[in-house]
C-alpha cells in the first residue's frame, strides 16, 4: 500500500513530489497523487488554484519540473515515466493512451461528428474503414446513432458533448482527462453527459480526472483532491 | 485610451508577430517602390518602340494585384491576432464603433510604421538597380527617380489598403463578442461557374486567334487585354469551385487525419484559400505566354531571320527580359510574403484548437503537414490551372516553344516550380507562430 492507501498494484498513474513554475509563479507545488484503475478523481478548488496545471501535468501535456510522473498501462506492465520524456513521446503517448475532453468541446466545426471522432484513430494510422466501425460503436454507446454525418454546429450542446466523449474514448484509453466538461451546459446535460462519462469509465475499468468548479460533479467521483495555492489540501 | 493601452500590452508582451507585420508592411512598400522605379525607367528609354510602355504597363499589371493582397493579407491579420482582446473589450461593454476605432488606429499605426521603414530603405533602391542594363547601356540611379508626386502617393496608398482590409478583417468581432465560429454547412459553389468559365476560356482563345495587326495596334492591344483580364478573371471564379470539389473528394477517401482536417478547411472556406494562391496563380498565368514569346525571340534571334529585327526591338526584348525576371521574383516573394501571413493569421485565428490537437498527441509534425496540405493543394490547382488556360489561350506560342526551345519548356517548368517552392517556403517559416501558440503560458495554467 502506498500512502494514499491505495495497492501498489492497482496503481495506473502516480505522481510524485510533482512541481511547476510559470515564470515567478509557482502553480503547482510537491503534488502526490496516485489514480487507481476504473476510479474517478474529481480535482477542485478555486480559480489560479493549480487545477488545470495538475491535470497537464498528470497527462504529460506540461513536463514537471521536480518530481516523477509514472503511468502504468497494464498491472504487470513496467512503468513509464513522463518527467524525462521528449515532448514527441509523451504526444504519442498521450494519443495512444489518454483520452480528453475540454470544457468547449474543441471539436472541429468544418468535420462531421463522425469525421471528429475518428480523428485520433486516423492519427494512430488506423485505416478509415476500420476506423469507421470503431467510431459507429462509439456513436451508440453514447446515443447518437444517425447523428454522424452532422456537422457539429448542426448538434446540440449536448450532442456535441457527447461527441467530444465519443472522440476521448475511441481509442480504447486507459484513462480519460477531462477539464471542466460540463462547465458549458446547462444542469440537466450536465448530469446526462457526466453519467455517460463515469459508466463508460466503469465499464471498461478506466480511470478519470475531472477539473471541476462543481461540488455536484465531484460528488459523484469515488474521490475529491483539493487544490490551494499549487498544493494538495487532502489527499484521500 | 484604456483600451488602446490593454491593446498595445498584449503587443509589448507578444512583440513577434508585430514584427511580422511591420516587416510584411516594409516588404510591400519597397517592392512596390521597386516596381515603379522600374516602370518609370523604362518610360524613360528614348526609343519610339511602343514596346516599353507597354512593357512599363505589363509590369505594374503583373506585380500590383499581388502586391494589393499582400497589403491586405497583413492589415488584416494585425486586426485578427488582436480578436480575443478586443471580444474582451466587447464584452466589457466597449461599445463596438469604439471597439473598431481602437483596432483600426492599432493596425493603421503599425502598418504605418512598416511602411515609413520600406519608404526609406526605398531610397537605397536605386543605386541597387542601377545595377541593371536598359535599352543596352549601363543604367544610372536618376533613370530611376520617381516625380515626388509618386513617392508621396505610394506610402499614402499603401496606409489607405491596410486600413480598409482591417476595417474588413475586424468585421466578425464587432458583430459578435464571442467571436465564435458557428458555421452550419460548408458552402456549395455552382458547378455552372464551371460552365461560364470554359464558355470564357474558349471565346478568349479564339479572340485571341482571330485578332489582326489590320485591326491596328491599339485595337489588338484593348482585345488581348481584355481576353486576358476575361481569364483572370474567369481563374478567380473556376479556382475555388475546383479547389473545393477536390478538396471534398480527398477529404471522403483519405485515412490521414492531417489531410482529412486540411481538406475540410479548404471546402469549407475555398474562396480565402483561393485567395492566399491567387498571387502564383496570376503569375503561372502571365509566365507562360511571356517566357514563350522570349523562347521564341531567342530562337529567332540565333538564326538568319535575325534581320527581321531592328537594333530598338532586339534591345527591347533583352529589357522585356529583365522585366519578365524581376516580375517574376517580385510575384514570388509577394506570394511567399501572402502565405506566410495569411498562415500566421491562421493559427492565430484558430489557436484553441491547435491547442486542442496537440493536447490530445496529435505530433507537431502532423499539425505542421496539415498546414502545408491546406496551402499546397490550392497551390497546384492555382499553378496548373493557370498554366493550362495561358497555354490555351496562346496555345501556337506555347507549341512554338515546346518545338523550338526545349531550354525555354524546361525554363518555364523550373519557374512554376520555383513557385511552388516559394509558397512552401511561406508556410514553413510560420513553423515558430505555430510552436509558440503551442507552448504559450496560458496553455498550463
Amino acid at each position: 500500500m502506498d500512502q494514499s492507501g491505495i495497492s501498489d498494484q492497482a496503481w495506473m498513474l502516480r505522481a510524485d513530489g510533482v512541481s511547476r513554475r510559470f515564470g515567478t509563479t509557482l502553480a503547482l507545488s510537491d503534488a502526490r497523487l496516485t489514480l487507481d484503475r476504473g476510479e474517478a478523481v474529481a480535482i477542485m478548488g478555486p480559480s489560479g488554484s493549480g487545477k488545470s496545471t495538475l491535470l497537464h501535468v498528470l497527462a504529460g501535456v506540461l513536463a514537471a519540473e521536480e518530481g516523477r510522473v509514472l503511468m502504468r498501462p497494464g498491472p504487470d506492465t513496467e512503468a513509464v515515466d513522463l518527467t524525462g520524456m521528449h515532448d514527441d513521446d509523451r504526444s504519442a503517448l498521450r494519443l495512444r493512451r489518454f483520452g480528453f475532453v475540454f470544457q468547449q468541446g474543441l471539436l472541429l466545426p468544418e468535420l462531421t461528428a463522425m469525421e471528429n471522432i475518428v480523428l485520433p484513430l486516423l492519427f494512430q494510422g488506423v485505416q478509415r474503414r476500420e476506423a469507421h466501425r470503431t467510431a459507429e460503436e462509439a456513436l451508440r454507446d453514447l446515443g447518437l446513432q444517425g447523428l454522424g454525418n452532422r456537422r457539429i454546429g448542426q448538434l446540440s450542446g449536448g450532442q456535441a458533448s457527447r461527441v467530444a466523449i465519443a472522440r476521448a474514448i475511441v481509442t480504447d484509453p486507459s484513462i480519460v482527462f477531462a477539464d471542466e466538461p460540463t462547465g458549458a451546459l446547462d444542469s440537466l446535460t450536465a448530469h446526462d453527459v457526466l453519467t455517460v462519462l463515469l459508466e463508460l469509465g466503469r465499464a471498461k475499468n478506466r480511470a478519470l480526472v475531472i477539473v471541476t468548479h462543481d461540488d455536484r460533479v465531484a460528488s459523484r467521483c469515488d474521490r475529491i483532491v483539493r487544490l490551494s495555492d499549487g498544493r494538495i489540501e487532502r489527499p484521500v | 485610451m484604456t483600451a488602446m493601452w490593454m491593446l498595445a500590452a498584449a503587443t509589448r508582451r507578444d512583440p513577434s508577430l508585430a514584427w511580422l507585420q511591420l516587416t510584411a508592411s516594409a516588404v510591400t512598400t519597397v517592392l512596390s517602390f521597386g516596381v515603379a522605379m522600374l516602370t518609370a525607367a523604362f518610360l524613360r528609354v528614348p526609343s519610339d518602340e511602343i514596346g516599353y510602355p507597354v512593357l512599363a504597363i505589363v509590369l505594374v499589371g503583373f506585380v500590383f494585384v499581388p502586391l494589393a493582397t499582400l497589403g491586405t493579407a497583413t492589415a488584416r491579420l494585425t486586426a485578427r491576432s488582436r480578436d480575443d482582446r478586443l471580444a474582451t473589450l466587447r464584452l466589457l461593454g466597449v461599445s463596438a464603433a469604439r471597439v473598431r476605432r481602437t483596432a483600426l488606429a492599432e493596425a493603421t499605426l503599425i502598418a504605418a510604421i512598416g511602411i515609413a521603414a520600406g519608404t526609406a530603405v526605398s531610397l537605397a533602391l536605386p543605386f541597387a538597380l542601377s545595377a541593371l542594363t536598359i535599352y543596352g547601356q549601363p543604367s544610372t540611379p536618376s533613370a530611376f527617380a520617381l516625380p515626388i508626386a509618386v513617392r508621396a502617393v505610394i506610402p499614402i496608398a499603401l496606409t489607405v489598403i491596410a486600413m480598409g482590409s482591417a476595417m474588413a478583417g475586424l468585421r466578425r468581432v464587432t458583430i459578435s463578442p464571442l467571436g465564435v465560429r458557428i458555421r452550419r454547412d460548408a458552402p456549395r459553389l455552382s458547378w455552372l461557374r464551371i460552365v461560364l468559365g470554359a464558355a470564357v476560356i474558349v471565346g478568349a482563345a479564339l479572340l485571341t486567334q482571330v485578332v489582326s495587326p489590320e485591326w491596328g495596334l491599339a485595337v489588338v492591344f484593348v482585345v488581348l487585354a481584355l481576353a486576358v483580364l476575361a481569364v483572370m478573371g474567369v481563374l478567380g471564379l473556376v479556382g475555388p469551385w475546383i479547389v473545393a470539389t477536390t478538396a471534398r473528394i480527398r477529404a471522403r477517401r483519405t485515412s490521414d487525419g492531417a489531410r482529412l482536417i486540411a481538406m475540410r478547411s479548404i471546402a469549407d472556406d475555398p474562396k480565402a484559400s483561393w485567395r492566399q494562391v491567387s498571387a502564383i496563380a496570376l503569375t503561372s498565368f502571365i509566365m507562360v505566354p511571356a517566357v514563350a514569346m522570349m523562347g521564341y525571340l531567342d530562337v529567332i534571334r540565333a538564326s538568319d531571320s535575325r534581320e527581321i529585327m531592328t537594333d530598338d526591338q532586339l534591345l527591347m526584348f533583352a529589357d522585356a527580359r529583365t522585366m519578365l525576371l524581376s516580375a517574376i521574383v517580385i510575384a514570388f516573394l509577394v506570394a511567399g510574403c501572402q502565405v506566410a501571413i495569411t498562415q500566421s493569421a491562421a493559427v492565430l485565428e484558430r489557436r484553441e484548437l491547435f491547442v486542442a490537437l496537440d493536447r490530445l498527441g496529435i505530433p507537431r509534425g502532423a499539425l505542421m503537414r496539415m498546414r502545408r496540405e491546406e496551402v499546397m493543394m490550392p497551390a497546384f490547382v492555382a499553378v496548373a490551372g493557370s498554366a493550362a488556360a495561358a497555354s490555351l489561350l496562346s496555345f501556337v506560342l506555347v507549341l512554338m516553344m515546346l518545338i523550338m526551345s526545349p531550354i525555354s519548356s524546361a525554363t518555364l517548368v523550373l519557374l512554376l516550380a520555383a513557385g511552388i517552392l516559394m509558397l512552401l517556403t511561406g508556410v514553413s517559416i510560420t513553423r515558430p507562430v505555430l510552436l509558440r501558440v503551442l507552448t504559450a503560458p496560458e496553455r498550463g495554467e
